[in-house]
């Protein structure tokens, strides 16, 4: 059974058809690209993954169960996260802090228990520490935990999202465009890092348009083009594939 | 209800609902070229009858000359606003922007109160005050003056957007600000502009209300929230339904008074400001907004 | 871990510091009307502390306390005086009326944004304004109610300023107990992931509609609190005390202090009641004095006193090498 599945997936915004009856699959421990030039439709595919955009139609089956239309909280719950192509950061925490707010699916301490600052809640609190520290640390931000996050430069705020989305403890992660900003050494580093990541048991599907990346890491490439999957396959074949060369030289796809 | 008493009170409806059209248009502009709502849109109103009054009564102007300099006044004081409060905040939070147009507001309310004192002050109807007769209703030539000026005033600004080169850049900069940039408008000035204009269109609201319901230093709060409310209702990002909510707005009001408790008259506004925030936020006419990640 | 145990020690400390200064405090007066003033500002502080934990923690604006600071008051002069019933079913109806109340507003007022919601809790609180004035029956109308009778607890009662101020203190130092529990806690960071960024939050499995809703009863049933303290304190309640005016000196208090910081909200509370009192002599300049305070620390230092302050002494520290040159120390929340 694969943990991902998506099927005919659609989403009209208007008149506008951003993604055209989409399938694909994602299995346990692959990491997975999409690529497709900008306007693909891409990031609606991860909205729509993540609950943040509605499909028009079409399914979303994650181990079994069909999350399509699902809230963003609830599909977090069952075991996906993201990261964001515009960091969205929360500037007005630390670093340690923004991990820390991973671990809020994970912990159960509500209002009142917290406002009484039971013990439990304490404890919990430096369990979620521990762990978003340990966090810092796999993606090697860890000596920058108490600064103001707003303070990190472009290439530092993908891997903050990256830890922050690790500490949900995702079954499937899904990076958007992680290596946006990034030069060549950082670029390296995250490659580090994602394999890191898949060594721990997590699947990763990334959108990515820097291509020497995407062909180093993927197992599998998905391609859409103006909101249809033109192909998919091993990164071998997908750069052998001539609707894609095509599509990436910018010329009209004549679509039969 | 009888007909003339229903027609009585349509009648005052469209005279208080133009007067909220004129505020409301003040609001979309200001939206339209910042993305805030400006509480302070009232205390506009406020200063443009005040302003009159004291050009009339104590200066000794003539009505025609003193009501276009307290709208120009006004228009600076928009300007001023702008320049001091609203640009060097223009990458600020949403927080901070809502905070400054209160703090704005109440800085003008109470400065006003200061210069003007606390009680209402009139100018006499434009044209006399005979009422003329109307299927069994009456209507004050001032009335007429309301409606009139509104009406000219939505037809001159399609005009002004369609066929002027500024008013083609407002629009331009509204739908993208950075587009239009590109395309070498000035979208800061376009900003400045834009308060200028609503400010003068909130003066001569007060301008023209101020000979049938008296101006005093606190009335803009009320009307600011009022035309907000008419501006809702039309759609806050289009002119045109801001001035059909603005008039609608006032017609509901109107008529409410002839059904329940006047006094319950400020609470019908905010009942319906309430029912379309929560039910069509994006107002009857205007675009639904979604969010980019 | 060190670092957060030290933080940890530091708010204990200024929170013991804080109490044994308030409780001192009115030892410092023996005129009853200070301590009154003083009864006052720590209902401001109470209320203040609430609209804090919804606007600068979870980025909610609301223009509208004023609103359920009225509806408590009015709730416990209520069942007090056309009831007969004790004051403490004063409190506690104004506290389920408040927060029956703001669960209600809630639900379809925090799917708005920024602006938009800013105006709604306005339009509401402005409604419910009118319906003090208007509902003659029940809340008197413009005369507003009087002769509400003073807590007590077990023939105990809290019939002096100096007794009652005891009482208020206590409530004030649970607010604030409260506050700080809540601002560094597992939901408090999940408020502020709201405030930062409300898709990323859900993305982290927030369920930011039930977190935006529970702030916003929480911050209303400190303001009824507030309320019912007020009515029993006065003895009388009418519309002219929750007026948009003072919705807006609540929001002025916020920002002043520096939103998003419990002490923040304790130093704008005091800074403007005092104020308030000094202006007293001056009432046509009060406002205009208030409106000119938001712009100027809107514009020019959009952090609060509390922000300016802990700059301004960072630079001092680093300027006499007292700390190593680093920037963003002042990020972490009280």
């Amino acid at each position: 059974m694969p943990l991902l599945e998506v099927k005919n997936l659609c989403k009209q915004f208007g008149g506008l058809t951003a993604v055209d009856n989409v399938d694909f699959r994602v299995y346990t421990d692959q990491i997975k690209a999409i690529i497709g030039p900008n306007g693909a439709g891409k990031t609606t595919v991860f909205n729509m993954l993540t609950g943040v955009d509605k499909p028009t139609s079409g399914k979303i089956v994650f181990e079994g169960i069909d999350i399509s239309g699902k809230k963003p909280h609830v599909i977090t719950g069952l075991g996906i996260s993201r990261t964001f192509q515009n960091t969205q950061i929360f500037k007005n925490m630390s670093v340690v802090e923004n991990v820390m707010v991973g671990r809020h699916i994970r912990t159960k301490n509500g209002m009142l228990k917290c406002m009484i600052g039971l013990r439990s809640a304490r404890i919990e609190d430096s369990e979620s520490m521990d762990k978003a520290c340990s966090l810092l640390k796999l993606v090697g931000m860890e000596k920058k935990a108490n600064k103001s996050a707003d303070d990190l430069p472009v290439g530092e705020r993908h891997l903050l999202e990256i830890a922050r989305a690790l500490a949900t403890e995702p079954k499937l992660l899904l990076l958007d465009e992680p290596a946006a900003g990034l030069n060549n050494e950082e670029t390296g580093k995250l490659a580090e890092v994602i394999y890191k990541i898949r060594g721990g048991g997590v699947t990763v599907l990334l959108v990515e348009h820097d291509m020497s990346l995407v062909m180093d890491i993927s197992d599998e490439v998905v391609v859409l083009n103006f909101g249809e999957k033109i192909a998919e396959g091993p990164p071998l074949l997908i750069q052998q594939d001539g609707q894609v060369i095509q599509a990436y030289l910018g010329q009209a796809v004549e679509h039969a | 209800m009888h007909f003339d008493q229903f027609l009585q009170y349509l009648i005052s409806g469209i005279t208080s609902g133009s007067i909220y059209a004129l505020i409301a248009l003040g609001f979309t502009l200001i939206h339209n070229s910042t993305k805030l709502i400006n509480f302070a849109q009232g205390e506009f109103v406020m200063l443009g009858g005040l302003i009159a009054i004291s050009l009339y009564s104590a200066a000794g102007l003539p009505l025609i000359i003193a009501i276009p300099i307290s709208i120009i006044l006004v228009a600076i004081v928009g300007i001023v606003f702008e320049r001091l409060a609203i640009r060097p905040l223009r990458n600020s939070s949403n927080i901070t922007l809502i905070i400054v147009t209160v703090g704005v507001s109440i800085l003008l309310k109470n400065v006003a109160m200061i210069l003007w004192g606390r009680d209402p002050q009139s100018l006499p109807a434009f044209t006399g005050d005979k009422p003329i007769a109307l299927f069994g209703a009456t209507i004050t030539p001032q009335a007429l003056w309301v409606i009139a000026v509104t009406v000219i005033t939505v037809v001159l600004l399609q005009v002004f957007y369609k066929r002027s080169i500024v008013g083609k850049a407002m629009k331009a900069s509204a739908i993208n600000p950075p587009a239009a940039n590109l395309m070498g408008i000035n979208t800061s000035n376009i900003v400045m502009l834009s308060f200028a204009m609503s400010a003068g269109f909130g003066a001569m609201a007060g301008v023209l209300i101020t000979p049938i319901s008296m101006t005093g230093y606190s009335v803009g709060g009320f009307l600011g929230l009022k035309g907000f409310a008419g501006a809702v209702l039309g759609g806050l990002d289009n002119p045109v339904g801001a001035v059909l909510g603005g008039v609608v707005l006032g017609i509901i009001e109107s008529l409410s008074i002839g059904i329940i408790d006047s006094g319950y008259k400020d609470a019908v506004a905010f009942f319906i400001l309430l029912l379309v925030l929560f039910i069509r936020p994006s107002g009857i006419l205007g675009d639904k907004v979604r969010e980019k990640v | 871990m060190v670092a957060v145990r030290a933080l940890l020690k530091t708010r204990r400390t200024g929170l013991a510091l804080y109490g044994t200064a308030m409780a001192l405090l009115p030892l410092m007066f023996s005129n009853d009307y200070y301590v009154k003033v003083l009864i006052i500002l720590g209902i401001n502080i109470l209320i203040v502390l609430g609209l804090n934990l919804l606007m600068g923690y979870a980025g909610q604006v609301s223009i509208g306390h004023a609103a359920f600071y009225g509806m408590g008051a009015y709730a416990s002069a209520i069942v007090t005086t056309k009831y007969g019933m004790s004051p403490w079913f004063g409190l506690l109806a104004s506290i389920i009326l408040g927060g029956i109340v703001a669960y209600g507003i809630a639900i379809p007022t925090l799917r708005l944004k920024g602006h938009y919601l800013a105006m709604a809790t306005l339009g509401f609180a402005e409604i419910v304004h009118v319906l003090f004035l208007q509902l003659k029956d029940i809340t008197g109308g413009t005369d507003g109610i009087s002769g509400i009778s003073t807590l007590s607890i077990a023939g105990f009662l809290f019939d002096s300023p100096q007794k009652l101020y005891i009482l208020v203190w206590i409530v004030v130092m649970a607010g604030l107990i409260i506050s700080i529990n809540l601002a560094n806690s597992r939901v408090g960071r999940a408020l502020r992931a709201v405030h930062g960024s409300e898709i990323a939050a859900a993305s982290m499995g927030i369920d930011t509609a039930k977190y935006k809703i529970q702030i916003f009863v929480l911050s209303a049933v400190f303001a009824c609190i507030g309320g019912s303290l007020y009515a029993h304190m006065a003895g009388f309640v009418s519309p002219d005390s929750f007026t948009l005016g003072v919705s807006i000196t609540l929001v002025t208090m916020v920002v002043l202090g520096g939103m998003a910081n419990v002490w923040g909200a304790i130093i704008g509370a005091s800074t403007l009641t005092i104020l308030e009192e000094y202006l007293k002599g001056y009432e046509d300049f009060n406002m205009v004095i208030f409106g000119l305070i938001l712009v100027l620390v809107m514009v020019f230092m959009p952090q609060g006193l509390y922000g300016a302050g802990t700059r301004v002494i960072g630079l001092i520290k680093r300027r006499f090498k007292l700390i190593p040159d680093t920037a963003g120390e002042e990020s972490a929340a009280s």
